[in-house]
C-alpha cells in the first residue's frame, strides 16, 4: 500500500470523522486563544515598561532642567537645596521581552520585570510594591502555547491514537485486516504516524501562524531561531508520547485498558510527578523566610538610625579621599537616608545570598529530577526560549541591585560629604541594561534532557518494533 | 432487595484493581500533600510569630524620635496562616504575608511565598484540595462508565431487569455505591486535617472548624454526586462502555484540566488588574487630586475633626483658632483623614476587579463545577482572597490607629518645638496588632453562589441521569 492509500483508509476509518475534525477544531482554538492570550499579557507588560521609563524620564528630566539651571546661574526659580542630589537621581530599569515572550507565561505574572532604581529605596522595598495581581488567577495560571502543548497535546495524541490496533483487536477484525496482504508492522506505524501527524499538523499550523500574524516590537527575523528552537522541543515532546502510545498498543490488549493505561502514564508525568518534585525539594531545600529578612532589616534600620553618627564618621573613615564639604547645601536628612539605606543593604546581603544559595540548590536539584518527567523538561525549555523562567527573572533582580550597590558606590562619597552631582558627572554614569544570556546558553542546559528524550524515544521505537515482530493475532492463520 | 444489589456492586468495585489502585494513589497523594501543607502552615505560622515578635521589640527601642519619623519607620502587619490550608491553601501563596503599615499609604501585602517557589510547581496543584478536585472524578468516572453501559454490553443487564429488579433500584444501587465511594476518599483526608487543624498554634474555634470541615465534607460530597450522576448519565446513552470512558475522560480533561485555566485567563482579561507602577501613579494622581486648599472650608472642618478627636472634646473653630498646637502634626493628620476615604476607594476598586474576575470564572462554573468547588473549598479553608481582604482592611484600621497616637502626640506636645523627640517609653502607647480570623459566616457570604452552583449541578446531573436511565433501560 502507498501513503495515498494509507490516508485514504485512515480518513475513512478515523480522520475524516465529523467527531475527528471537531477535536482537531476544538484543540486548534485552544491554540488560538492560547497564543492571543499569551500576547495579551505581553502587551500588558510592554504597555507597563513603556509607561514605567516615561514616569522616570519625567522625573529625570526635572531633575536635569533644575541642574543646569543651578549651574548657569541666572534664572534659579526651579533650584532648590536638593538639586544636583545624587539621592534623587532615578533609574528606570526592565526585562526586555524576549521575541517569543508571548508563547509561555511562564514566571512573568509573579516575577518583576521592572523597577526604579534610587539610593533613596533600600534593597527590599524596590520590589515588594508590584503585588497587586489576582492571587486565584496567579494560582490558577494564565493559559498559553507553552500550557496548550505540555498538557493538552499528550492527551490529544492518546485519544486520537489509543486505539490503533486494538480497535479492530475488539471488533475481531484485526486477522481480516491483515489478511489483505498488510504488514502489522506497516499497519501499525503508518496509522500512528498518519493519526498523530493531523494533531501536529494542526500544532505547527497555528504556531506559524501565530508567530507571523501576532505583532511583536521583534521583527520576524528575530523571532524565527528561538520559534525553531521552541519547534524542536515541541517535536521531540510529541515524539515522546506518540512512541509512549505506540509502547502501549503494541502490547495488543484492549482499547480500554490503552486508554487507562496512557491516561496513567499522562497523569504521573504531567500532574503528579512535576508537583510532588516540587513539594517534595521546597521541603528539603527551604527558601530562608522573607519575613526574617524583614526583621533583619528593620533591625538593621533602627540600629543604624541611632548609630547615625557614628556610621558617617565609619564612612569617612573609609573614605579618606572625600573633601566634606561643611559648607554644602544638600540637607543633611539625604545623608542619614544614604547611610541608613546603605547599612541595611549591607546587613541584608546575606540573607539574599542564602535566597540565592537556596534557589541554585533547588534548581540544580530540577537539573537532576527533571529526567523524571517529559513536563518539566519541555516547561523547562518553553519557558527559557521565551524568556520568562525564574532563572532569567531571578537574573534582572540580581543585576538590578549590582547596579545599584555600584551606583552606590560611585557617588556615595559625594553624598555623605553633602556635594551635589555636576552634570558632567552626572552624564558619565551609565543607566541599567539587562545583560541577557544568549539563547545558545539557554539551549545547551536543555539539550542533554532533549537528547535524553530522544533516546527513549529510540529505545521505545526499538521494543515496539521488536513486539510487532512477534505480534500474535488470534485467529489469523500464518 | 436494594440492599443486595449495593452489596454486590460494592463488592464488584472492591474487587476492581484499578479502582483499588486509584483510590489507594488518591489516599498517598493526599497524604503526601497534606503533610507537606501543613509542614509548609507549620513554618509560615512560626515565621509570622517570630517576626510579629521581633517588630514588637524593634518598634519599642526606637529611643527617642519623631513621632512622624517612626510613624513611617511604621509596623508591620503579620497574616497568620488559615489553619485549613494545609487542606486547601487556596490563593494563598499568592497573597502577600505582611502588610507595611506607615503614615500616608496603605500598602498591598508583600512577599508571595509562590514568588520564592519552583516554576514547576505550576504545572498543578499538588495541596490535599487540587488532588481531590483533579482525580475524585477520575475515580468516579472510572467506576461509573461502564456501570450499564457495562451491563449492556454483556448481556447482565436483560438478565438483571428480567429477574425482577426495578430499574429504580438498580441505578439507585450503583449510585450510592459509586458516590459513597468517592465521598468517603474525601471525607476521610478533610477530617484528618480539620483535626491537625483543631491541635494548630492559631486554631480556630472548635466550633468554628468544625463547621468549616463539615462544610468542605459537604461541598466535596456535592461534586462527587455531580460526578456520579454523570458517570451514569454517559453510560446509559453510550451504547458501548468504551465509548462511555472515551467520553467521560473527554469530560474529565475538559472541565477539570482545561476550563479552570481558560476561565482564570478570560476573567484576567475582562476584568485586568492595573500593574504595580500604575497603580501608584493612579493613587498618586487621585489623593493630589482630592486635597483640599489649606483656606477652604472642608479643610478647615478637617482640622476641627481632628483636633475634637485628638482632646477627646468638642473644638470650635474660633478656639482652634487661638490654640498652640504642632502645625506639621496638624497637617499631617489631616492629610491622613483627608486621604483615607481615597486609600479605601482606591482598594475597593482592586477588590471589586477581583470580585469581578471571580464573577467571570462563575461563568465557566456553569460548564465545570471543579470552578465553583474551587471558589467554595478556599473560601471554607479561609484562603480565597475575601478572607485575605479581611485581614487587609483590619490591618488599615491598626495603620489608622497607629498614625493617629504618633500625629496626635506631635500635634498637642510638639507645640512651639523645632524638632520634637517623643520619649522613650511612648512607643508603649501604640497598641499592638493582632488579629481574629473572620468568622465562617464570611465564607457562607463569600460562597454562597458556588454552592449553590454546586448544588445545582449535583441535582441536574442526578436527575438527567436517572431520567435518561429510566427511559432506555427497558427489557
Amino acid at each position: 500500500m502507498t501513503l495515498r492509500d494509507w490516508f485514504t483508509v485512515e480518513w475513512k476509518l478515523s480522520i475524516g470523522r465529523p467527531a475527528s475534525w471537531v477535536l482537531l477544531a476544538l484543540f486548534a482554538a485552544l491554540l488560538i486563544y492560547a497564543a492571543s492570550n499569551g500576547k495579551s499579557r505581553l502587551d500588558n507588560r510592554l504597555d507597563a515598561i513603556d509607561r514605567h521609563q516615561a514616569e522616570v524620564s519625567q522625573t529625570m528630566s526635572t531633575w536635569q532642567t533644575s541642574l543646569e539651571q543651578k549651574e548657569a546661574g541666572g534664572d534659579q526659580t526651579g533650584v532648590t537645596p536638593r538639586t544636583g542630589a545624587a539621592m534623587d537621581v532615578r533609574f528606570s530599569s526592565y526585562l526586555p521581552q524576549a521575541p517569543l515572550a508571548d508563547f509561555a507565561i511562564g514566571q512573568s505574572d509573579i516575577l518583576p520585570y521592572l523597577s526604579t532604581i534610587s539610593l533613596a529605596t533600600p534593597d527590599i522595598r524596590i520590589f515588594s510594591r508590584y503585588e497587586f495581581e489576582d492571587p486565584v488567577s496567579l494560582m490558577l495560571g494564565g493559559f498559553d502555547l507553552s500550557t496548550a502543548i505540555i498538557v493538552l497535546l499528550p492527551l490529544l495524541l492518546i485519544v486520537v491514537c489509543f486505539d490503533l490496533i486494538s480497535a479492530d483487536r475488539d471488533a475481531n477484525r484485526l486477522g481480516l485486516t491483515l489478511s489483505q496482504g498488510v504488514s502489522i508492522s506497516s499497519l501499525f506505524w503508518n496509522r500512528l504516524l498518519l493519526r498523530s501527524g493531523m494533531v501536529l499538523l494542526v500544532l505547527l499550523i497555528v504556531s506559524a501562524l501565530m508567530l507571523f500574524v501576532q505583532s511583536s516590537v521583534h521583527s520576524p527575523g528575530e523571532r524565527v531561531l528561538p520559534f525553531l528552537v521552541w519547534t524542536l522541543g515541541t517535536l521531540i515532546y510529541a515524539a515522546f508520547w506518540i512512541t509512549v502510545i505506540a509502547l502501549v498498543a503494541a502490547y495488543n490488549r484492549r482499547s480500554e485498558f490503552n486508554i487507562m493505561a496512557l491516561l496513567s502514564i499522562w497523569l504521573a508525568f504531567v500532574f503528579i510527578v512535576p508537583s510532588a518534585t516540587s513539594a517534595i525539594l521546597e521541603t528539603v531545600y527551604p527558601t530562608p523566610t522573607r519575613l526574617s529578612y524583614l526583621a533583619e532589616a528593620r533591625e538593621t534600620e533602627n540600629a543604624a538610625r541611632l548609630q547615625e553618627a557614628d556610621l558617617a564618621n565609619q564612612f569617612i573613615l573609609d573614605h579618606p579621599e572625600m573633601l566634606v564639604n561643611e559648607e554644602a547645601e544638600i540637607p543633611a536628612f539625604l545623608r542619614s537616608n544614604f547611610l541608613v539605606n546603605r547599612t541595611i543593604d549591607e546587613a541584608t546581603r546575606p540573607i539574599l545570598d542564602e535566597f540565592d544559595a537556596a534557589a541554585r540548590q533547588r534548581e540544580a536539584s530540577v537539573g537532576i529530577i527533571r529526567y523524571l518527567s517529559p513536563a518539566i523538561i519541555a516547561q523547562g525549555l518553553f519557558n527559557d526560549v521565551a524568556g520568562n523562567s525564574a532563572g532569567r527573572h531571578q537574573r534582572y533582580v540580581q543585576q538590578v541591585r549590582e547596579f545599584k550597590a555600584n551606583y552606590s558606590e560611585q557617588v556615595g562619597p559625594g553624598v555623605v560629604a553633602g556635594q551635589p552631582l555636576t552634570m558632567a558627572e552626572f552624564e558619565r554614569i551609565e543607566g541599567f541594561s539587562f545583560r541577557d544570556e544568549t539563547l545558545s546558553e539557554a539551549l545547551a542546559r536543555h539539550l542533554l534532557p532533549l537528547l535524553f528524550l530522544l533516546l527513549l524515544t529510540t529505545v521505545a521505537v526499538v521494543i515496539v518494533n521488536k513486539r510487532l515482530r512477534t505480534f500474535h493475532v488470534v485467529g489469523k492463520q500464518d | 432487595m436494594i440492599s443486595y444489589i449495593i452489596k454486590k456492586e460494592a463488592m464488584e468495585v472492591s474487587r476492581d484493581g484499578r479502582t483499588r489502585l486509584l483510590a489507594i494513589v488518591m489516599l498517598l497523594l493526599g497524604l503526601t500533600g497534606l503533610l507537606a501543607g501543613w509542614a509548609n502552615y507549620a513554618d509560615q505560622q512560626r515565621n509570622a510569630l517570630f517576626a510579629q515578635e521581633d517588630d514588637q521589640t524593634v518598634f519599642l527601642d526606637q529611643g527617642e524620635r519623631n513621632p512622624h519619623s517612626a510613624a513611617h519607620f511604621g509596623r508591620m502587619a503579620y497574616k497568620p496562616a488559615s489553619p485549613l490550608a494545609s487542606f486547601d491553601p487556596g490563593a494563598a501563596p499568592f497573597m502577600g504575608q505582611v502588610i507595611w503599615l506607615e503614615a500616608h499609604q496603605r500598602n498591598p501585602a508583600m512577599f508571595r511565598p509562590a514568588a520564592d517557589s519552583l516554576e514547576l510547581g505550576r504545572l498543578s496543584n499538588f495541596s490535599v484540595a487540587g488532588i481531590l478536585t483533579v482525580l475524585l472524578p477520575l475515580l468516579v468516572f472510572l467506576l461509573g462508565y461502564s456501570a450499564l453501559a457495562g451491563e449492556r454490553e454483556h448481556g447482565t443487564l436483560r438478565q438483571t431487569l428480567t429477574a425482577g429488579t426495578s430499574t429504580g433500584k438498580l441505578f439507585a444501587a450503583k449510585y450510592i455505591v459509586i458516590a459513597s465511594t468517592g465521598i468517603a476518599l474525601a471525607a476521610v483526608t478533610i477530617i484528618a486535617s480539620a483535626v491537625m487543624a483543631l491541635f494548630s498554634p492559631v486554631a480556630l474555634s472548635a466550633t468554628d472548624t468544625l463547621v468549616r470541615a463539615l462544610g468542605l465534607t459537604a461541598f466535596y460530597a456535592v461534586y462527587v454526586l455531580a460526578l456520579t450522576g454523570f458517570a451514569l448519565l454517559v453510560s446509559a446513552l453510550c451504547k458501548q462502555s468504551r465509548t462511555a470512558l472515551l467520553v467521560l475522560l473527554g469530560i474529565w480533561a475538559v472541565a477539570v484540566m482545561v476550563l479552570p485555566r481558560v476561565g482564570a485567563s478570560v476573567a484576567a482579561q475582562t476584568f485586568p488588574i492595573p500593574d504595580g507602577a500604575q497603580v501608584w501613579s493612579e493613587l498618586r494622581a487621585d489623593i493630589a487630586s482630592n486635597r483640599v486648599a489649606p483656606d477652604s472650608a472642608e479643610y478647615k472642618a478637617a482640622e476641627q475633626f481632628v483636633v475634637s478627636r485628638a482632646l477627646g472634646r468638642d473644638v470650635s473653630l474660633a478656639e482652634l483658632a487661638t490654640m498652640d498646637l504642632n502645625a506639621s502634626g496638624l497637617r499631617l493628620e489631616v492629610t491622613e483623614v483627608l486621604d483615607y476615604a481615597v486609600l479605601n476607594n482606591f482598594y475597593a476598586d482592586i477588590y471589586d476587579r477581583y470580585a469581578g474576575q471571580r464573577d467571570v470564572r462563575r461563568w465557566f462554573a456553569l460548564l465545570s463545577p471543579a470552578i465553583a468547588l474551587q471558589h467554595a473549598s478556599s473560601a471554607f479553608a479561609g484562603t480565597d482572597f475575601v478572607a485575605h481582604q479581611h485581614f487587609s482592611d483590619v490591618a488599615e484600621v491598626q495603620r489608622n490607629n497607629i498614625v493617629r497616637v504618633m500625629n496626635e502626640d506631635l500635634l498637642l506636645n510638639g507645640a512651639g518645638a523645632t524638632t520634637y523627640l517623643a520619649g522613650e517609653n511612648f512607643w508603649e502607647e501604640v497598641p499592638e496588632f493582632t488579629y481574629q480570623f473572620p468568622p465562617v459566616s464570611l465564607a457562607w457570604r463569600s460562597a454562597a453562589f458556588d454552592i449553590l452552583l454546586l448544588l445545582l449541578w449535583g441535582a441536574i446531573a442526578t436527575a438527567l441521569a436517572w431520567t435518561v436511565t429510566r427511559n432506555r433501560l427497558t427489557v
